[in-house]
């Protein structure tokens, strides 16, 4: 296939790091524009708090930016682990057998010899089943109020 | 030590000069009170000193020292928020302890002065709490907590009390004056509200579009103020202005004469009218005058309760020592 070409001319098909820089590359957009309305939406009175209490720029990040960035960071991190997890079109036209990842595996189950109901509901199950358990453990930090308390 | 000095500090934002030059000096210890209308450049001004906001022009001087470049964390000042901006992921004891980290103290250090601090402004019953397990005043003692540590040359107050009910603020406005005494660090606070202007400053800097109107002690402003502006800015209910023919009278152009400072009589007096709206506070009673053939109606506040109705007629008497007279350009006339 096309698509697959320039992998192979560099000799990087069917391996694992062409698919996370591809999903990596992919997910970008989103998880840029993600963080960035988390950060923006931190009240800037805070910031300039942490100014006045003495703070460096360094402080400043490590210190206040960053922790209460914590509900923003967690849930782009789900939403984008959600996003590669579920990836079907590179990934299974860049890999083959020693790459592939679960939708590959899926996929494998709609063959010519006809469809593997049975089969591929078992998989599909399964697949969803760690982002399900994820979603369920991290809903408090996706769902936290990002700046409950500091502003009235 | 927090002598500040402001020499010909100016701000603009673009192309619009929202602080034109302006000179200003605080004394070590105290405590002034920025008054103005909305958009004044008060928090501009105060953020200036902050180091929050860069001058476009001037020299800040604080202690003797040229502060003008420096980061707002390299000049020694507190500020207290009138959004109080505690951090909320950490606890009220974090809060406070967050700018003594910053400074490198030791925890035994820390531990000293937080206690203390906590002591001082009862904060010791939530100290483990998160803000946002606070109400508004617990809120905005632990901000003033987090500025009394660092023991700053001088505290920035911007609004604080603003976003609290009346019964609360008058016992902060307490607090805070009563800290000024306990602490005798100079302190700037910007407010909207006369009466904290009024009990609070030890002088008054009336604002308006960035220039400075008068600055004095807030009997000063009352007594003697320096034009019309600062007439009708200070003071509650407003004084009374009244231009034209009665002005000619004293040969001024606008005479200024203070509700409180008008005598009200059924029978016999130097100004008819009749009597409009009255509020009665129980202490005092305003009422507002028509048809006084001033060319205004007048406000009248009379100590205690006055049974006066509405279509009454009145006379009114300015008591002619208090009375204020403006020249063409609004100044005060002796
Ligand atoms: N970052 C900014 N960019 C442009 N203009 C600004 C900026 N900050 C303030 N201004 C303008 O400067 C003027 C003074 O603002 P400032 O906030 O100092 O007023 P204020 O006296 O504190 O008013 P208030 O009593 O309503 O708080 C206003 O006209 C405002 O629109
Ligand atoms: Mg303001």
């Amino acid at each position: 296939m096309r698509l697959s070409r320039t992998p192979k001319y560099f000799g990087v098909l069917d391996s694992r790091i062409l698919l996370v820089v591809i999903l990596m590359l992919i997910n970008l957009p989103i998880i840029i524009w993600m963080l960035y309305t988390y950060f923006k939406e931190i009240p800037v009175d805070i910031l300039e708090a942490a100014r006045m209490d003495g703070a460096s720029l360094k402080n400043e990040i490590l210190y206040v930016l960053t922790p209460m960035a914590v509900p923003g960071i967690a849930s782009t991190i789900l939403l984008n682990i959600i996003l590669a997890w579920n990836e079907a079109f590179w990934t299974i036209i860049l890999t083959t057998v020693n790459a592939a990842p679960l939708t590959a595996f899926i996929a494998s189950y709609s063959s010519p010899e006809g469809l593997f109901y049975a089969k591929l509901s078992a998989a599909s199950t399964m697949a969803i089943a760690p982002i399900l358990i994820m979603g369920w453990f991290s809903q408090k930090q996706l769902v936290r109020g990002l700046t409950f308390g500091a502003v009235k | 030590m927090g002598r500040i000095t402001l020499d010909k500090v100016a701000k603009r934002f673009g192309e619009v000069e929202v602080i034109p030059p302006l000179d200003l000096t605080i004394e070590d210890g105290e405590f002034v009170v920025f008054v103005g209308p909305s958009g004044c450049g008060k928090s501009t001004l105060l953020r200036l000193i902050a180091g929050l906001e860069d001058v476009s022009g001037g020299e800040i001087r604080i202690d003797g020292q040229n502060a003008t470049e420096l980061p707002p964390a390299k000049r020694g000042l507190a500020m207290v928020f009138q959004s109080y901006a505690l951090y909320p992921h950490m606890s009220v004891r974090k809060n406070i302890a967050f700018p003594l980290k910053m400074a490198g103290l030791s925890e035994d250090e820390q531990k000293k002065r937080i206690d203390n601090a906590a002591k001082i402004l009862n904060l010791t019953d939530y100290i483990d709490r998160r803000p946002g397990q606070l109400s508004g005043g617990q809120r905005q003692r632990v901000a003033i907590g987090r500025a009394i540590v660092r023991e700053p040359a001088a505290f920035l107050f911007d609004e604080p009390l603003s976003n609290l009910d009346a019964a609360l603020r008058v016992g902060m406005r307490l607090e805070i004056t009563e800290l000024h005494d306990r602490l005798k660090t100079t302190m700037i606070y910007v407010t909207h509200d006369q009466v904290e202007a009024m009990t609070m400053a030890d002088k008054i800097v009336v604002l308006r579009a960035g220039h400075i109107e008068q600055v004095g002690t807030p009997l000063e402003l009352y007594r003697a103020p320096r034009n019309v502006f600062v007439a009708g800015f200070i003071g509650s209910p407003k004084m009374n202005l009244i231009a034209g023919a009665e002005a000619g009278k004293h040969g001024c152009k606008t005479i200024g004469i203070r509700p409180e400072h008008i005598a009200v009589s059924p029978t016999e007096g130097t100004w008819k009218g009749r009597v409009g709206v009255s509020e009665h506070l129980g202490s005092d009673t305003f009422f507002y005058v028509h048809d006084t053939g001033l060319g205004e109606d007048l406000t009248v506040r009379v100590a205690g309760e006055v049974e006066l109705h509405s279509g009454d007629t009145v006379y009114l008497t300015p008591d002619a020592d208090k009375l204020h007279r403006f020249d063409d350009t609004g100044l005060r006339l002796a």
